[in-house]
């Protein structure tokens, strides 16, 4: 036995082994939750049927952010969730808006009347305000305090759960 | 095949979308810059210097939805409006490190394509000291060997060099070479 | 039946591999002749098994049988013939199988091949194959099994991914990877043969350094074809991007590369053996590592949510590897003999060699390290960052220089000891074209240092490669009065593995030019013209003729045309497409590229207004990228002299 050939053997791979074991159970999806925990970035944007719509203009009432396309399968499954939640917790005082992210306003608005949602949806020309937000894929969900302070961000569908956690939370 | 994996990751590119280099509203712009973390420490650049700039930094950034393209790189509408986004910055006159922390506030480090060198100097120096480590290997072994046979040709008179003093030594060499073979 | 039938083949495979394994160790221990000829049965039956299961498999894809679960998720009835055929490796359990085939078709021919050869050696490195072999087919019969039965099938399906029916690069370049990925297998086998059997004889090394070859440049080929591929499909002008996916396929073919040059060591002066044959351990489980890395889910940052469950199992192979190789190197390499002849001084091939080893093993950490670092710091502090190509060109640059620069001076160094004044007269001519080929640059008004420097070294080396290939003709020639050609062809014959590696070298000179110049000099732009109009970038005058639309039975597309033409003078159409797949929202394009000589233009849609009356192009010109295919042709043309068997069985005569 040549324990010189064994202990560099052993030096080099066994921590290469135990780094990959690691790697395990990580999602290796990338994160942007730079934003938590601080001021919302503001926006001044439009409609898709034109009307103007602001961050600053519903100051006070805790706001859900939701950026999505009508490419995007997981918006479509997360959308239920948002009409469910914008059903009953609209009336308390949440607001929820929607920013269309790399998507043609025409196919969008398609949708939504299809579904019947009723929130404001946001053309974001330039994808300025999806890049203010760090916004790395759709669909992104940012909750906002009543101060404007992002609490949260989920990345990918929000679930019924983590929808209904985070919003009694905020109210 | 192992670019399989590839494959996928392109399928969140190259997005129809709407154009991305629409004409920028005003108040829209303004409202955006207020955001960032300071005012501009320069006016605005010339064109020259912009464009360099701008190139250095669509280089130096990641395009978000891609694996590992830059924003330079990448085909996708994210990048391009990235890109369109670090022009205008560079246009109003931010230095490129306050650009670079604009985009890490936003989306975190893996943002920048390479880490700061000086956070992360093992994987800058490691292959360099490794590299130092095996060229003081290899001529240690040879001082070493070298030694020991000088102690044994002192006793021993002769070297194993081939008889081929007539030739020229770059006809030797070839010819032994190809006797070799 | 199909999925019974093909799960049958499988574990016929599975059994042959596993019995093979055994009697083949076991045949190397007890030198016993029956146990060898069974190993060889099994490596047979294993092929034959195989390629049953795959031919069963394409059978049920070309025939559209639902009924098999890999069908199910890559077949579709609309995709064309070939895209069928090829769509075996479009997926993971897909390739799985292909792997397992070509590892069954690498440990056949092995068998047939050194039958009545290395009685020694042969049985431990087909039992090490064939053990190899049990954990593949244990894969494609178990968890990654893509004959599983779908009890109620449908009668479509989803399609392979369309990226993989865009261009028919897919349908070569993927075999050809995996023929050099999976044939590392071999030579690793025949390693641990060498220290099973506790000796590595001439004729062992030579043999092995032959089986290196093959799979080497089948990795070579494969990862130029993967460059082209991506510079024809994706559409950014660019044919590397240090994704973990090329650095997996990138590694072992540094280390198979420094083997060769080891090996060359170890063949004419028994140097190096522990050293060697740690390369061909290395090459074989940096494969294992490269496929763990892409295949796992965890280093693929996008699309990461199927976490595949071949992962763990995967690891735990590696790792059983890993431990195998160490084990096996620390007990046995003291074994070997000790080396017939001293290392020479500095100024000796003998030193080159060992540079050029260092730095393709310091080449090789350095991209392992880029490639985990990210995984490794995520680990350690919780945070996500990138290492991506500014931080892999920053260090293989320099690396690069130094490689070049001992592909320039190797060469022209004696195996022997010479003095260092020879050797600076044979370095004399080929110094003087490198600095006359770096002030034309000057000249010329180029400024960037790594493009000059690195067509001063190439230059230089390819200088004194084409004085290698012919110094020995025209001794020839002068000695034995033959006229030059011929004499120039009898060297080559005869000498044919020195002049094939000469070749390959050149290769290697075009490649470094081109990637300098089209990766230093590249420019590009944006435009957007209008119907009928032309836009100009740097000479090229671009005319957008109008878009059509094209529908086909998997897809439809908006073809645009443009018409381009360069001082004036018509150099062709183009028409780059974007390309919308039926059950994929978003579309994908096709660049069209324009290559001439001296340079590339890259056009790649971006976007087309409804009407058509507006196209957006992305406009890339790269200078040379051409040479980058020649450089890779000429490699191969190079590997398959220096390998080229009636040549070789002549000269084993000649031998004898």
């Amino acid at each position: 036995m040549n324990w010189r050939v064994l202990s560099i053997g052993a030096v080099v791979t066994l921590p290469l082994v135990a780094l990959l074991a690691s790697g395990f159970g990580r999602d290796p999806k990338l994160r942007s939750n730079a934003l938590e925990g601080r001021q919302a970035p503001a926006f001044s944007l439009k409609t898709l049927s034109g009307e103007p719509f602001s961050l600053a203009s519903v100051k006070g009432k805790p706001v859900v952010l939701n950026f999505w396309s009508t490419w995007c399968q997981p918006c479509k499954i997360e959308h239920p969730v948002l009409m469910g939640a914008a059903e009953s917790y609209g009336p308390a005082g949440v607001q929820f808006v929607a920013v269309l992210y790399q998507d043609e306003p025409a196919k969008a608005q398609a949708f939504l009347n299809r579904s019947g949602a009723h929130w404001p949806t946001l053309a974001d020309p330039g994808g300025r305000t999806a890049i203010a937000y760090g916004v790395a894929g759709v669909p992104e969900t940012f909750f906002i305090d009543k101060d404007g302070r992002i609490v949260r961000k989920v990345s990918g569908p929000v679930s019924q759960a983590i929808m209904v956690t985070t919003l009694e939370q905020m109210l | 095949m192992i670019r399989a994996a590839v494959f996928t990751l392109f399928l969140g590119m190259n997005g129809l979308g709407f154009s991305a280099h629409g004409a920028a509203d005003n108040i829209v712009e303004e409202l955006a810059n207020a955001q960032l973390p300071d005012p501009p420490l320069e006016p605005p650049p010339s064109t020259a210097i912009a464009t360099a700039r701008t190139a250095r930094l669509q280089k130096a950034l990641r395009c978000p939805v891609c694996q590992g393209l830059s924003v330079a790189d990448s085909p996708s509408t994210a990048a391009r409006a990235m890109g369109d986004r670090i022009a205008e910055l560079v246009q109003s006159g931010y230095t490129e490190a306050q650009i670079t922390e604009y985009f890490v506030d936003r989306y975190g480090a893996w943002v920048e394509l390479e880490p700061p060198t000086e956070d992360h100097g093992a994987l800058f120096y490691s292959p360099v000291i490794a590299l130092a480590l095996g060229i003081i290997f290899i001529v240690g072994t040879h001082r070493r060997r070298q030694k020991g046979e000088a102690e044994a040709e002192a006793d021993e008179a002769q070297p194993n060099e081939p008889a081929n003093d007539d030739l020229h030594p770059w006809r030797a060499r070839i010819l032994a070479e190809l006797e070799r073979r | 039946m199909t999925p019974e039938l093909g799960r049958a083949a499988v574990l016929i495979a599975l059994a042959a591999c596993s019995i093979g394994a055994v009697t083949g160790i076991w045949a190397g221990i007890t030198a016993r002749v029956d146990a060898a000829r069974w190993t060889r049965w099994m490596a047979g039956l294993f092929a034959f098994a195989m390629v049953a299961a795959v031919g069963l498999m394409e059978f049920a894809l070309i025939t559209h049988d639902y009924s098999v679960k890999y069908v199910a998720e890559v077949g579709s009835n609309e995709t064309p013939l070939a895209f069928t055929i090829v769509s075996l490796w479009s997926s993971l359990d897909g390739s799985i199988l292909l792997w397992a085939l070509i590892l069954a078709i690498w440990a056949g021919v092995f068998a047939w091949r050194l039958r009545d050869n290395h009685p020694e050696h042969a049985p431990f490195a087909l039992g090490t194959i064939l053990a190899v072999g049990v954990f593949f087919t244990f894969l494609v019969s178990g968890i990654a099994n893509p004959f599983d039965r779908i009890p109620e099938p449908l009668s479509n399906g989803p399609g392979p991914n369309p990226l993989l029916q865009n261009h028919i690069l897919m349908i070569i370049h993927p075999p050809t990877l995996y023929l050099g990925y999976v044939g590392m297998t071999v030579p690793f086998s025949m390693g641990c043969a060498a220290l099973m059997n506790g000796s590595m004889p001439t004729g062992w090394a030579r043999t092995m350094r032959r089986w290196m070859l093959v799979p080497w440049t089948c990795l070579t080929v494969g990862i130029i074809l993967g460059g082209w591929w991506s510079y024809e499909v994706l559409g950014w002008g660019g044919y590397w991007a240090w994704d973990p996916v090329e650095n997996a396929s990138f590694m072992p073919w540094l280390t198979a590369t420094a083997f060769i040059h080891s090996s060359m060591m170890m063949e004419r002066k028994e140097h190096l053996k522990g050293w060697t044959i740690s390369l061909v351990m290395a090459s074989f489980l940096l494969t294992l590592l490269g496929t763990f890395m892409t295949r796992s889910g965890v280093f693929n940052s996008v699309h990461s949510f199927t976490q595949s469950p071949i992962g763990p199992v995967f690891l735990g192979f590696l790792a059983l590897c890993l431990v195998f190789c160490v084990l096996l190197l620390a007990a046995r390499v003291d074994t070997l003999s000790p080396p017939i002849s001293k290392l020479e001084g500095p100024w000796s091939r003998d030193f080159a060699f060992l540079g050029n080893n260092l730095l393709f093993a310091a080449f090789t950490f350095t991209v392992l390290l880029g490639t985990v670092y990210p995984l490794l710091n995520e680990v350690m502090t919780d945070v996500q960052i990138s290492v991506g190509e500014p931080y892999f060109n920053r260090m293989s640059v320099p690396i690069c220089m130094g490689i070049l620069f001992l592909m320039g001076v190797g060469p022209a160094l004696p195996w022997g000891r010479a003095e260092p004044g020879e050797v600076m007269r044979q370095l004399s001519m080929p110094t003087i074209v490198s600095v006359v080929i770096a002030a034309g640059c000057v000249a010329m008004g180029l400024r960037e240092p790594i493009a000059i420097l690195t067509f001063a070294l190439s230059g230089f080396a390819g200088m004194v490669t084409l004085k290698e290939l012919t110094e020995p003709g025209r001794q020839r020639a002068a000695k034995l009065g033959e006229p030059l050609p011929k004499a120039l062809l009898n060297t080559w014959r005869t000498g044919h593995r020195r002049a094939g590696g000469y070749v390959v070298h050149l290769g290697v000179v075009f490649i470094a030019v081109a990637i300098a110049a089209s990766s230093v000099y590249r420019s590009e732009t944006e435009m957007t013209i209008r119907e009928g109009k032309a836009k100009s970038f740097l000479g090229y005058d671009i005319t957008y003729t109008g878009t059509e639309r094209v529908d086909e039975p998997h897809r439809w597309s908006r073809v645009a045309h443009f018409q381009v033409s360069k001082d004036g003078e018509h150099i062709g159409d183009a028409s780059p497409r974007l390309n919308h797949y039926k059950k994929m929202g978003q579309a994908i394009g096709t660049p069209t590229v324009i290559s001439r000589l001296d340079e590339d233009l890259y056009l790649s849609l971006v976007q087309v207004d409804t009407e058509g009356k507006m196209a957006s192009l992305s406009v890339v010109v790269e200078p040379l990228v051409w040479w980058l295919w020649f450089g890779g042709g000429v490699m191969l043309l190079g590997s398959v002299i220096s390998g080229w068997p009636a040549a070789r069985r002549k000269e084993e005569e000649d031998a004898a």
